[in-house]
């Protein structure tokens, strides 16, 4: 058998250091672990026939509505719809409606601004039905912020067939610098001696 | 290294191996070159898909499959569906349609409208504008500014349209899906079973499809009652043919006329037929999704 010829590295000069090879293969680690994360541009929700993110945008699908209502509905599923539910219906002894609730759609959003801040308390009646219960949870506990809140309000008061003007920002600021300090939940009788605009 | 007898190469005169390092390292770059290329890479830019919010309910696709579906899976896998049934279908555009959601108060602007921006070989009537709506004005708009121009006259003339964009490509020309499938849709299954023959139809929506379970095992029991000339061939040991009983059983297959066992027998599906189904009932791709944008089919 023939002998192997042996490596002239091993003989005149030292091989390579372990800790270059070491060097080496962690810069090799980091490259490959940048490429796979910024792979050239790759995003991982373009597929073809798109061509980019922008060409994406533009096939979107409207959802027959603008922007705020799409907000005021995103807001409102993750917040107020937990208990009035998606549908505004709400729940049989617990939650009142909102859909074709008086409250909802009266044209000037002042009372519902105020119930929306802080809750309200003890009996109201909603669409012919006596309620009498404590509305806890509100925007002021949530920490909603204003722009939301006009969102979700504009949201409640035109969808599920429900027709009344839209709430902007300066309504709920407006609101809530008037009712500065305010902690405690709204009774009937307090909202319904609030002057409404014509 | 090899022994002969109770001495090591080098003492014998044969040679060791001196290159050991170097040839670790290259197979050691050659493996982890792979695991970065076809497995971490993928991992990092597709690994974390989110279940999708669909109509404002956050985690809604794609839905988890109801057990029996999930067995079924089990069942379309144990009999080589995928053999010949892909799952991925293909789309190699979008065109707009053009609706007309409300007529608004003009009537007559929104008529004119109609008269002058669609088919010119029509006269459109009154009851045009205010009948049947939504209405579908105009198909298979190529571009998004050529819609949006054409519902630009008729929101000038108060009325209200809506722009559905619908995707198009041979697999949704042929009914298979409504758009085409991202990685998104395969979130629950475990391995996703793509497929890549298609001597039969695609299953990716198969379960919108033909939603009907008697449809679906009477064509496992005998693909030609329900399909003509199918190449499928069928699967009866999927099945249990008995004497009818006192009362037929409500579980019998119903086959239509001209097919099914002889006179005084009914084919009952076993356990496994009946996930099957269940299985393929769940195959839907339904939903919207950014990555795969469409206008979905009012529910």
């Amino acid at each position: 058998m023939n002998p192997e010829p042996s490596s002239p590295l091993n003989q005149e000069e030292a091989p390579a250091p372990m800790w270059l090879i070491v060097v080496f293969s962690l810069l090799l680690y980091a490259g490959f672990l940048y490429l796979d994360q910024n792979g050239g541009g790759f995003s991982p929700q373009v597929y073809a026939p798109y061509r980019d993110l922008a060409d994406l945008k533009t096939y979107q699908p409207s959802r027959g509505g603008d922007d705020i209502i799409r907000l005021g509905e995103q807001r409102y599923v993750a917040t107020c719809g937990q208990c009035h539910q998606a549908s505004g219906l709400g729940a049989v002894g617990q939650f009142p409606p909102l859909a074709g609730s008086e409250w909802v759609t009266e044209s000037d959003p002042a009372r519902l601004i105020r119930i929306s801040l802080h809750g309200v308390q003890g009996p109201i009646t909603v669409k012919g039905q006596e309620w009498n219960l404590v509305m806890s949870l509100n925007a002021t506990s949530l920490g909603i912020a204003d722009k939301d809140l006009a969102a979700i309000l504009t949201y409640i008061r035109q969808a599920w067939g429900n027709k009344a003007p839209a709430v902007n920002v300066e309504q709920v600021q407006a609101v809530k610098d008037e009712t500065k300090g305010r902690a405690v939940q709204w009774t009937t009788g307090e909202l319904n001696a609030v002057p409404l605009k014509k | 290294m090899l022994r002969r007898g109770g001495l090591l190469p080098h003492q014998i005169g044969g040679g060791v191996m001196n290159r050991g390092p170097v040839i670790f390292f290259s197979a050691f770059l050659a493996f982890a070159i792979s695991f970065f290329a076809f497995v971490l890479l993928p991992q990092t830019q597709i690994g974390r898909q989110p279940l999708a919010t669909v109509d404002g309910v956050a985690n809604a696709y794609p839905a988890a499959r109801p057990g029996e579906a999930h067995q079924g899976a089990e069942i379309y896998r144990a009999n080589g569906c995928v053999t010949c049934h892909s799952q991925q279908i293909r789309q190699t555009g979008n065109v707009f349609d053009v609706v007309l959601t409300d007529a608004g108060t003009n009537l007559t602007a929104v008529l004119t409208a109609m008269n002058n921006h669609l088919n010119p070989a029509v006269e459109f009537a009154l009851t045009d504008v205010t009948n049947a709506l939504p209405k579908t004005i105009l198909k298979a708009v190529p571009t998004k500014a050529a819609a949006e121009a054409l519902s630009k006259k008729f929101t000038e003339a108060g009325a209200k349209t809506d722009l559905r964009v619908m995707p198009v490509g041979p697999d949704i020309a042929r009914g298979w899906g409504l758009r085409r499938s991202v990685a998104a849709d395969y979130l629950y299954d475990t391995p996703p079973l793509l497929g890549s023959q298609r001597v039969g139809p695609d299953l990716a929506n198969v379960g919108m499809r033909l939603p009907d379970a008697n449809w679906h095992l009477v064509h496992l029991y005998q693909p030609r009652a329900v399909v003509k000339d199918s190449a499928m061939p069928p699967y009866r040991y999927l099945f249990t043919t008995r004497k009818i009983g006192a009362t037929p059983s409500a579980d019998a297959l119903v086959f239509p006329a001209g097919f099914g066992p002889e006179a005084g027998y009914e084919v009952i599906p076993t356990d496994a037929a009946r996930a099957l189904v269940a299985y393929l009932q769940s195959l839907r791709v339904d939903a919207s999704l950014f990555e795969a944008p469409m206008t979905a089919p009012a529910k």
